[in-house]
């Protein structure tokens, strides 16, 4: 990593997070440190309970971490109140959730208005804001649909529109792929792979599908709370050139 | 974030029938029960409130119109010689017990007026005028009591304390708090009727001259005879309602049951707006994931519980007022004045926003992380 701490968007040390159950003690992440670059896209991998989520949570001001240190956007967030997070998130961050989590009963456009709202844009200019962005995911003809008459393909860009609401520095996208088909799934993360370099958006997805993998810049590896590989887009394909068939497992374990 | 809050909020049309069905209902339970209440408080002063005399004086102690004792007429001279009097007469509110057709008896008061003023005599006559109750043993009665007196006719004769009496006129709509009939006479008439001697009568009825203080008046007239109480109209209007409030209870039975429709009203609002939240707490997680803090959420259910008040006192106001207009009897009369029904708003209104701190616990309480833990 060669970005300057200007660059960074953002930029953790010696992170660990435990949860607790009565007496026991569940250690979920162990001293993580990683950066990330202004533009980048970046997979968190791993199996399950590997940690990604509750990484994904720190990473999106959801959840404090207990230890180690954390900067976003050029802001320690670290020791941030509650109130203070909430704040962060809204002006720094977009979210895309694994079922969306869009507002069943607005229609296309109001669902991507909530976020400009919350940004404190007024009503008419939220509105041309959130048309402008459903134009951009393909959705100009959706606008005024309820979420329930949307497939699920297009409730994902609408998802993804409301993401991109305020140009965040950062999206975090939690599976944004596990309720598509392949071919819906490889689209949705293109899209926003490229609405992301248009803006120079920093993007963090967690995900389990390999289908995708090709698109990241960087993969980073989890398991049992720790960062066990990283692989750059470039070392990922000098070993495809080198090796088009690999041992199974081999490119696995760097999160390949 | 009104659009989010009004869309939520009709999207469960359930709920929100029943939020509504809650304010509604309350605004109508006090506003019918607060009708009925002074209604029924409007009629212990009737005989007061339709008399145009300034200052009632009555013997000591009377608290009640209806409830007088005999004091003697000589006194009137007093109250006469003063300058600031423009009239001053004897009134009878008497008991008698009168011999219906079929044999049965019922009790009645006997209001006598002195027969040239005929002051404080009947109104809303249907029949017959005051003029016809100027004649001696002629009476009025009002239709509201038909059924107690046999529905007289006008040239019909009752007999009232064994005393015969000619039905020369009919009212309606006039009755005391008791529902004891009020029977309109001259007052010699009513003397006789209701056995009270010669030269004594139950008040004096006094009109001030134009700009005069009737309170000095009052206070000068007391001074004048001490044996007796002497009010304003508008004390003695307090009086007798104060007196069946403290000797009945009234207000406490009205209260409670007012009350009661208020707490009904209060849970059925608040386990609604309860429910909407709970039943929307993944998008209110998803809300507060996305950047809206504690306030915008507070702003969501308040926005929801004041637009559930508004729409549930309009449909409120709406019943109260048909049930005013076609519910109210000169039995049970209904009267709804505006400080009732904008009070009954602000109360009920209140309430409602109150309810909405119910969820505000639970909404506190949200934990954000659910949206990026695969919460449906």
């Amino acid at each position: 990593m060669s970005a300057t701490s200007t660059q960074l968007v953002v930029s953790g040390k010696g992170i660990s997070k435990a949860y607790h159950t009565g007496r026991i003690e569940t250690r979920v992440l162990e001293d993580i440190s990683l950066q990330v670059a202004r533009g980048e896209f970046v997979y968190l991998v791993g199996p399950s309970g590997s940690g990604k989520t509750t990484l994904l949570s720190i990473l999106g001001c959801v959840l404090s971490p207990d230890t180690g240190s954390l900067e976003l956007a050029g802001q320690d967030v670290t020791r941030l109140s509650d109130q203070q997070r909430t704040r962060f998130r809204c002006h720094n961050i977009g979210f895309v959730f694994q079922r969306f989590h869009l507002f069943g009963g607005l229609t296309a456009w109001e669902n991507v208005a909530v976020a400009f709202r919350l940004l404190g844009v007024s009503g008419r200019k939220a509105k041309l804001e959130s048309l402008e962005l459903l134009e951009r995911v393909g959705l100009a003809n959706r606008t005024n649909h309820k979420i329930s008459q949307l497939s699920i393909g297009q409730r994902q860009r609408v998802a993804l529109a409301r993401a991109l609401a305020g140009n965040p520095p950062l999206i975090l996208a939690d599976e944004p792929t596990a309720s598509l088909d392949a071919e819906s799934g490889l689209q949705a993360v293109q899209l926003l792979r490229r609405l992301c370099h248009e803006i120079g958006t920093t993007v963090v997805v967690v995900t389990h599908d390999d289908r995708i993998k090709h698109l990241a810049d960087r993969v980073l590896s989890l398991s049992e709370g720790r960062i066990v590989g990283e692989m750059s887009r470039d070392a990922r394909t000098l070993l495809q050139e080198a090796d088009p068939n690999p041992e199974p497992g081999l490119l696995a374990s760097c999160g390949v | 974030m009104t659009r989010f809050a009004i869309k939520t909020l009709l999207a469960d049309k359930g709920k929100l029938l029943i939020a509504l069905t809650g304010v509604a209902f309350s605004l109508l339970l006090v506003n019918v029960q607060g009708g009925l209440f002074l209604g029924l408080m409007d009629k212990a002063s009737v005989l007061i409130d339709h008399c145009p005399a300034d200052i009632w004086v009555a013997h000591r102690n009377t608290e009640n119109v209806d409830l007088a004792h005999d004091i003697p007429e000589t006194w009137l001279n007093r109250i006469r010689g003063l300058q600031e009097v423009a009239q001053a007469e004897p009134y009878v509110v008497g008991k008698g017990i009168a011999t219906l057709a079929d044999g049965g008896f019922e009790d009645v008061w006997i209001i006598g007026s002195d027969p040239k003023s005929m002051m404080g005599s009947g109104w809303s006559f249907l029949e017959g005028t005051v003029d016809d109750l100027r004649r001696p043993y002629c009476i009025s009665y009002d239709t509201v009591d038909d059924r107690k007196l046999g529905a007289p006719a006008v040239g019909d004769i009752i007999e009232i304390n064994r005393r015969r009496a000619t039905v020369v006129a009919r009212t309606s709509g006039i009755q005391g708090f008791m529902t004891t009939p009020y029977l309109f006479a001259e007052i010699n008439t009513a003397r006789e009727y209701s056995r009270i001697p010669a030269g004594f009568c139950s008040f004096f009825l006094v009109r001030a001259r134009p700009g005069s203080d009737h309170a000095q008046l009052a206070a000068t007239i007391q001074g004048l005879l001490p044996e007796t109480d002497v009010h304003t109209a508008a004390e003695f209007r307090q009086l007798s309602k104060d007196y069946w409030l403290q000797r009945t209870g009234i207000g406490v039975s009205f209260g409670a049951a007012t009350l009661l429709g208020l707490l009904v009203g209060l849970v059925m609002v608040a386990q609604s707006l309860y429910a909407l939240v709970l039943d929307h707490l993944m998008e209110f997680a998803t809300l507060k994931a996305i950047g809206a803090g504690s306030g915008t959420l507070l702003g969501v259910v308040l926005l929801q519980a004041v637009s559930i008040a508004m729409a549930g006192s309009i449909v409120g106001v709406a019943v109260t007022l048909v049930i005013a207009k076609y519910g109210s009897t000169p039995l049970a009369p209904i009267l709804i004045p505006q400080a009732l029904l904008f009070g009954g708003i602000g109360v009920v209104f209140t309430l409602s926003v109150g309810a909405a701190l119910l969820p505000l616990r639970r909404l506190r309480a949200i934990d954000t992380a659910i949206v990026l833990q695969g919460g449906v």
